[in-house]
C-alpha cells in the first residue's frame, strides 16, 4: 500500500517511516513542510515530497496515487492545517486519513470511567486542549462532504527515541529542574512508539472504523515514577535529584495568556505574514509588547536579593497530567483494530535509554 | 598581480542561497561601505534567490550562469552553490583570471578538490575555502593553548556539536545524494575536522559510524587516536540538540568551547571550585609592564575577517588563511571515513529493521 505520512521529520511520523520502510510494510512517502525538516528522511534513499503544510494545492500533490495518508504533522494554527490535509486527501482521492490526535482532547488529567464515546469536555482546560478538540472537530466535519474516511488515534503520552518525553526528564535531570508531582502516584498513560505504529499500520485497513476515534496506550499501568524511575538509574540520578512536590497549585491561563496565544496564532497564519511586512512599526511595537510576559516587563529583578535556588516549571499541562488517576482503556481498539501493543513497556524504556546513550546523554548503566 | 592597493575589489556572488543571503550579503555590505569591496554580479538560475540578493545590491547585475559576466584579475568570485557545482565554477573563474573564495565543503569529492588546486597553480588568481572558523578568536585560543600548552598536555578531548537541521535551506541539495558526498559529517564536519586537523595534524588511528541507510547520515560519531595516546571523540547531528560543546581536557585544566560564543572559552582549573567564564581580548600592546587590550573578532566580524583576508591576498597584502591546500585536507579525511563507515549502533530498531538498515548502510 502507498501511504503518506505527514510530519514525516516528526518524533511519531519519522518512526511510522523507519519502521514501514525498513520492515518492507509499506510504500511510504515522507511529507515535510519544508527543505530544512528532510534530515532524518534523507537517511534513505527514498522518494520524499516537501509540501506548505497549510497549503491544500501542495499537499495534494504530494499525496498524489496515495492510497491513505497518515498526519503525524503538528503546526500551528492547527486547525487550519488540518483542514488543509482533509482536503488535500480528499482531492488527491485517497481512500483513509488516519490523524494522529490525543487523548487530550479528553484534557490532560483524563476523568475516571472516561471512553471513547464520553462527550467531549465542554471546558477545555488548556489552550492545547482547545486547539485539538477544534482540529478534530473540523475534520470531522469535512469528512460529512468529503469521500475520505477518517480514523483518528488518541495516545497520551508517546516515549521512545527522539521522544520530548524521554529527552525531557533526562534535560531537566541535568538542569537540576527534574520534579515529581505527589510521589509520582499519578497514572501516566504511555504508549511506546512502536505500539502506536503498529496501531497505525491497523488502522491503515481495518473495516468499519470510518469516523471512529480509538484511545490507544501500553498494556500496563505506569506510574510518573515508574517512568522517572529507569531514566533516573540511567543517568546516574536517584529520586534525590528530583524536586518533589505535593498538591500544588497550578497557574490556569490567564485570560491575558489566552488572548497572547490567540495574537501569536493569527500571526502565524499565511495571510497574516504576507501583510506583516507592511504593518506600520507602531503596531509592531503594541503586538511586540502584548507578546512579552508581564514578569519580563517588570524590570531587573532586586540586586540585594541572593543567587536563586533552581526550581522546576511546572505549566497547567504537566501538572494535570502528573495528577491523572485514570488508565486509558484499550478496549475499543482491541475490539475494532485487534490492537495489541508488541512491545512492553520495560522493554520500551530501554530502548529509549539506548536512543539517549545514541543522542549523547550522559548515560551510565 | 598589478591590482592597486587603493582600488576596490569587483565581487560576483555565484549562488545566491541561504548562505549568501544570511552571511555573505551583509559582509559584503559593510565592505561596500568602507571601500574595499563592490559587489558588481549576481549569479544564480533561480529567480526567487536572485531577487533575495538584488534588494540588497540594486546595482549589481544579475546573470543565470558565471559565463555571462567578463572576470578580470580584480574580479572576486564568491562560489556558494551546492558543492558539485564547486569545481566547475572555480576552475572556470581561475581560467578566466579571477580570484575564488569557495564555499565549503571545498568540492564534491577529493578529486574534484584537487583539479581546482591544480587550476589555482596555473592561475593568477588565489583560491580561498570559506571555513571562516579559522578566524574564530577562541579557536586561535585553543589551537595556541594546545601548542604552547599552558596548562600541560592536551590528554583527551569530546566534541558534540549540532541540533535539529534549521538552515534555511532553499532546495533539497543538502540531502540528495547525486548533490552532495554526505550528511552532517561532509556539512557540518568540515568544520570540525578542519579544526582537529589545524589543531592538532592527523590521527594515528580512527573508526567512525553514522546512521546514513542508503542516502544521507542526520548523525554521525567519530573515535580518535592521536600521537601520546591522546583520544577524542566527536559526536555530530542534524536531528537532535547536541551540547554544542567542545571539552578540551588538560593535564592542569580542561578547556570548554561553547559553540557560537568564538571570543569566549571556559577554563576549568584542577583544584579549584571555580571555573573561569573567560571572554577573549586581544593584546593589542604592552605599557610599563600593563597589557593594553581590546576586544576581538564576534561570530559576524569573523565572517567578515574571512573576506577581508582573501582580498588582501589577492592583493599580495596577507597570506591566504585557508587555501585549497590546507582545505583540502579535512575533505580528505572524511572521504577516508566515509570509506571505512560502519552502522552506528541503533538498538532501538527491531531485529528485522537492524537487519535491512545494514544491508541499505552498504550499498
Amino acid at each position: 500500500m502507498k501511504v503518506a505520512i505527514t510530519g514525516a521529520s516528526g518524533f511519531v511520523g519519522n518512526r511510522v517511516v523507519e519502521k514501514f520502510f525498513l520492515e518492507n510494510l509499506h510504500e511510504v512517502v515522507p511529507v515535510v513542510h519544508s527543505f530544512s525538516s528532510l534530515a532524518l528522511p534523507a537517511r534513505f534513499n527514498m522518494t520524499w515530497k516537501v509540501a506548505d503544510h497549510f497549503s491544500e494545492q501542495a499537499l495534494s500533490h504530494a499525496f498524489d496515487g496515495c492510497e491513505v495518508v497518515v498526519h503525524a504533522a503538528f503546526g500551528s494554527p492547527l486547525s487550519a492545517m488540518s483542514k488543509a490535509v482533509y482536503r488535500a486527501a480528499d482531492k488527491a482521492g485517497a481512500r483513509r486519513l488516519v490523524v494522529l490526535s490525543s487523548a487530550s482532547v479528553y484534557n490532560q488529567n483524563v476523568l475516571p470511567g472516561t471512553t471513547e464515546d464520553s462527550p467531549l469536555p465542554a471546558k477545555p482546560a488548556t489552550s492545547y486542549n482547545a486547539n485539538k478538540i477544534a482540529a478534530d472537530k473540523l475534520i470531522r466535519d469535512l469528512r460529512a462532504k468529503g469521500k475520505t474516511e477518517v480514523v483518528f488515534l488518541m495516545p497520551s503520552v508517546v516515549f521512545g527515541a527522539r521522544s520530548q518525553w524521554v529527552a525531557g526528564v533526562a534535560n531537566q535531570l541535568l538542569q537540576g529542574t527534574a520534579f515529581l508531582i505527589n510521589d509520582g502516584a499519578g497514572i501516566c498513560n504511555t504508549i511506546y512508539i512502536d505500539n502506536l505504529v503498529e496501531a497505525v499500520r491497523l488502522c491503515l485497513s481495518a473495516t468499519d472504523v470510518d469516523g471512529e476515534a480509538f484511545f490507544v496506550s501500553d498494556n500496563e499501568t505506569v506510574t510518573w515514577k515508574e517512568f522517572h524511575n529507569p531514566i533516573l538509574a540511567a543517568m546516574g540520578a536517584t529520586t534525590e535529584d528530583l524536586h518533589l512536590l505535593y498538591n500544588p497549585v497550578l497557574a490556569g491561563e490567564t485570560p491575558r495568556e489566552l488572548m497572547r496565544l490567540r495574537l501569536q496564532g493569527m500571526v502565524e497564519t499565511k495571510t497574516v505574514k504576507r501583510i506583516k511586512p507592511h504593518v506600520p512599526e507602531k503596531f509592531m511595537k503594541v503586538y511586540r509588547l502584548l507578546q512579552t510576559p508581564l514578569k519580563e516587563r517588570r524590570g531587573e529583578p532586586d540586586m540585594w536579593m541572593p543567587p536563586p535556588v533552581k526550581r522546576p516549571q511546572v505549566n497547567l499541562d504537566m501538572g494535570l497530567l502528573q495528577q491523572c488517576t485514570y488508565k486509558l482503556p484499550n478496549a475499543k481498539a482491541e475490539r475494532f483494530l485487534n490492537y495489541h501493543p508488541p512491545v512492553s513497556f520495560i522493554e520500551g524504556m530501554q530502548r529509549s535509554i539506548a536512543w539517549l546513550k545514541f543522542a549523547g546523554y550522559p548515560v551510565v548503566s | 598581480m598589478d591590482t592597486s592597493k587603493q582600488e576596490s575589489v569587483e565581487a560576483i556572488v555565484v549562488g545566491c542561497g541561504a548562505v549568501s543571503q544570511m552571511l555573505y550579503a551583509p559582509a559584503l555590505e559593510a565592505l561596500e561601505r568602507i571601500g574595499e569591496v563592490k559587489v558588481v554580479g549576481l549569479v544564480d538560475p533561480a529567480k526567487k534567490q536572485k531577487a533575495g540578493m538584488q534588494k540588497m545590491f540594486p546595482s549589481a547585475a544579475a546573470y543565470d550562469s558565471l559565463e555571462q559576466h567578463r572576470l578580470s584579475e580584480k574580479t572576486l568570485v564568491i562560489v556558494a552553490t551546492p558543492p558539485k557545482f564547486h569545481a566547475p565554477q572555480t576552475i572556470y573563474a581561475l581560467q578566466q583570471g579571477a580570484s575564488v573564495l569557495c564555499e565549503k565543503p571545498m568540492a564534491a569529492s577529493v578529486a574534484e578538490a584537487e583539479t581546482m588546486i591544480e587550476a589555482a597553480g596555473n592561475a593568477k588568481g588565489v583560491l580561498a575555502v570559506g571555513i571562516f572558523r579559522r578566524f574564530f578568536p577562541a579557536f586561535e585560543a585553543m589551537k595556541s593553548i594546545i601548542d604552547n600548552k599552558p596548562f600541560g598536555s592536551l590528554q583527551k578531548f569530546a566534541i558534540q556539536e549540532g541540533g535539529k537541521f534549521a538552515w534555511a535551506a532553499a532546495s533539497d541539495s543538502f540531502f540528495r545524494r547525486d548533490m552532495t558526498m554526505g550528511g552532517v559529517f561532509y556539512d557540518l564536519g568540515v568544520y570540525v575536522v578542519d579544526s582537529l586537523l589545524w589543531w592538532m595534524g592527523e590521527p594515528e588511528d580512527f573508526i567512525y559510524q553514522d546512521d546514513a541507510m542508503g542516502g544521507v547520515e542526520a548523525n554521525c560519531h567519530l573515535n580518535l587516536t592521536y600521537a601520546d595516546n591522546v583520544r577524542g571523540t566527536v559526536r555530530l547531528s542534524r536531528d537532535w540538540q547536541t551540547p554544542n560543546r567542545y571539552d578540551f581536557q588538560f593535564e592542569n585544566a580542561k578547556v570548554v568551547y561553547e559553540s557560537s560564543q568564538v571570543n569566549h572559552l571556559k577554563i576549568i582549573i584542577n583544584g579549584l571550585s571555580f571555573a573561569l567564564d573567560a571572554e577573549l581580548e586581544s593584546i593589542v600592546g604592552k605599557i610599563g609592564g600593563n597589557e593594553i587590550t581590546a576586544a576581538t573578532r564576534t561570530n559576524p566580524q569573523s565572517f567578515t575577517a574571512q573576506l577581508r583576508n582573501v582580498m588582501a591576498a589577492m592583493k599580495g597584502q596577507q597570506q591566504l588563511r585557508v587555501p585549497g591546500e590546507e582545505a583540502i585536507r579535512s575533505l580528505r579525511f572524511i572521504e577516508n571515513c566515509y570509506a571505512s563507515r560502519a552502522l552506528m549502533e541503533m538498538s532501538w530498531l527491531s531485529n528485522q529493521e537492524r537487519k535491512r538498515a545494514e544491508t541499505l548502510a552498504a550499498l
